[in-house]
């Protein structure tokens, strides 16, 4: 799947990481491997989180 | 974007730590890796032992103040730093620096493994890591 992390290390080592690009729970999963790097401090969801994946209907109705 | 995570990393490998020490300044051609710990030299050192040293004299050309070896002792997987008392000052100023080099190269490490294109830049004592995927 197409997408973008934006990851930011400060303080001496701490990563904050943010996906781009990609809307609904699905996002979890791609930064699943974030916790293997170190001790998790902090983990939650922008507002983009919680809007439903898109689902494209092509089908066209004539009347 | 929808979700965001944040972690703090140990240096748990020491091609890690070498990146980070270069980014402070050591020549890694002054930076000595030992499997066994070795001992460090120099009056607060003494007694200590550590598996990557740099020793004073290389201490001193980037710190500008050391009279010991700088070592890192891996002790329960991750690098605990030995620091001089006459190095001190420097450590407190470049330490952040040194750990967010060593954190960069371990992301990018295991970015660059599950297929992402990394590129780094920095930005006021920042690291910014862009990992894309286009499949």
């Amino acid at each position: 799947m197409k997408h973008e992390i934006d990851v930011v290390i400060s303080d001496g080592g701490k990563i904050e990481a943010t996906v781009n690009g990609v809307e609904g729970p699905v996002c979890k999963d791609l930064t699943k491997w974030f916790q293997k790097l170190g001790k998790m401090v902090d983990k939650g969801a922008t507002k983009d989180m919680y809007k439903k994946e898109k689902v494209r209907i092509g089908e066209k109705v004539e009347l | 974007m929808s979700e965001y995570t944040i972690v703090e990393c140990d240096i748990e490998e020491e091609s890690h730590l070498i990146t980070g020490l270069k980014a402070v300044g050591f020549n890694p051609e002054f930076i000595e890796v030992h499997n066994a710990p070795a001992t460090l030299q120099g009056y607060h050192g003494a007694g200590a032992k550590a598996n990557v040293i740099i020793r004073k004299e290389e201490a001193r050309r980037v710190t500008g103040c050391g009279y010991s070896d700088i070592g890192f002792e891996k002790v329960d997987g991750a690098y605990k730093a030995h620091i001089d008392r006459s190095s001190q000052t420097w450590w407190n100023k470049n330490r952040d620096t040194m750990y967010n080099h060593a954190t960069a190269a371990k992301a990018t490490e295991m970015a660059k493994k599950r297929g992402y294109r990394v590129t780094q830049t920095e930005e006021e004592g920042r690291i910014r890591l862009k990992l894309r995927k286009s499949y």
